[in-house]
């Protein structure tokens, strides 16, 4: 898979996802803040779903965490193992205030097995 | 050891309004409460300790502090927590909550909260709900023209404290804002700090809550994931106990 930014793990943080299943699909939306919509990408396999989003505003937090460390975020990185099989070229996004929507059509396609 | 609510300092009340703010759907009553507490630069008055909390506790300004805390003026008291209140400490909390109220003569408690929509995104500015408990605050919520919760459930740490300020006799308000369930929502904050400026006829800002909101949904992203390993718990203890005649 190409990659285009070369991410420090220790820079990197994992957004926040949500995941619904309907009949048809599978919707996964992830909270992105700080990130503008042409530095997402996200890359599917029929299975997986990688998310990775650069993040371009207040990135770096002089208290974080229980023990107020400095840290700075670039990026956000998520992958996620898809309950069922997708049809990978029909995936739709959407990025709205902060917010994308991924809608993932299941694939439902059944291929009937003839007996010799 | 039992819930302790422990003062620090001496404060005196004048009939204070109480203001509790809980992680929740959306952390929509942290979020306000943490906006109220600066904007009218409340001081701590006090906190709660408790062998049912998780063994942590935070740091501010290189001190260690309880993460449910105190803040408060002589007409104002807010109830805070940085992190999520385990199922097994809710009535307890509320009880020891309302009656701590009661004896500092609070006129009236006002909750604040999320209401989980699923389509938070298409809607621009969210609309608030309210639950009251008497005649009074029915009236107080139809002069401001808020909504009401005519029907429903409320899960969690905000729905015993509402029930049993109820029970106690304390005239109380929940408000809860449509909000994202499972990411945080200053903006849905902002919707129930508006409300609680319409109620109580006060000027708190608002713009600076909204300017930052970006930054406050980067930092609040682990009270949240934790709130919802919270939420997920409390609903799979409701969901065994359902009655089977409703499954």
């Amino acid at each position: 898979m190409s990659n285009i930014w070369l991410e420090n793990e220790n820079e990197c943080s994992e957004p926040l996802i949500q995941i619904n299943e309907e009949e048809d699909a599978i919707i996964i939306s992830a909270d992105l803040p700080c990130v503008n919509k042409e530095d997402i990408k996200v890359f599917c396999t029929e299975q997986t779903l990688e998310i990775h989003a650069k993040i371009s505003k207040y990135n770096r937090f002089e208290k974080w965490g229980t023990l107020n460390q400095e840290i700075t975020f670039k990026y956000f990185k998520r992958s996620i193992n898809l309950p069922t099989k997708i049809l990978k070229d029909e995936v739709k996004a959407n990025f709205k205030n902060g917010i994308l929507i991924l809608r993932l059509p299941k694939n439902t396609l059944k291929t009937q097995i003839y007996i010799e | 050891m039992s819930l302790k609510i422990i003062e620090t300092g001496k404060s005196k009340f004048n009939n204070p309004v109480a203001i509790t703010g809980f992680p929740d759907v959306g952390l929509v009553g942290s979020i306000a409460v943490s906006h109220i507490v600066s904007a009218m630069n409340l001081k701590e008055i006090g906190y709660i300790e408790s062998d049912k909390m998780p063994p942590i506790i935070v740091v501010h300004d290189k001190r260690p502090k309880s993460p449910m805390r105190l803040y408060g003026n002589n007409e104002f008291i807010v109830a805070i927590s940085e992190i999520p209140i385990p199922h097994t400490m809710v009535y307890e909390l509320s009880h020891a909550l309302v009656d701590w109220f009661i004896s500092k003569d609070v006129k009236m408690t006002i909750l604040l909260g999320g209401l989980a929509v699923q389509k938070r995104m298409e809607v621009e500015e969210p609309g608030v709900y309210g639950v009251s408990t008497t005649k009074k605050t029915d009236n107080i919520l139809k002069k401001n023209k808020i909504k009401f919760f005519d029907e429903g459930y409320i899960k969690g740490q905000d729905g015993i404290t509402i029930r049993r300020c109820m029970e106690k006799g304390l005239e109380s308000i929940y408000l809860m804002a449509e909000a994202h369930s499972e990411y945080p929502d200053p903006g849905a904050a902002a919707s129930i700090v508006r409300t609680v400026n319409k109620l109580l006829n006060l000027n708190l800002d608002v713009k600076t809550l909204l300017e930052s909101e970006e930054q406050i949904r980067m930092v609040t992203r682990d009270l949240m994931r934790r709130t919802k390993q919270t939420m997920k718990k409390t609903q799979n203890i409701q969901d065994q106990e359902i009655p089977a005649m409703y499954g």
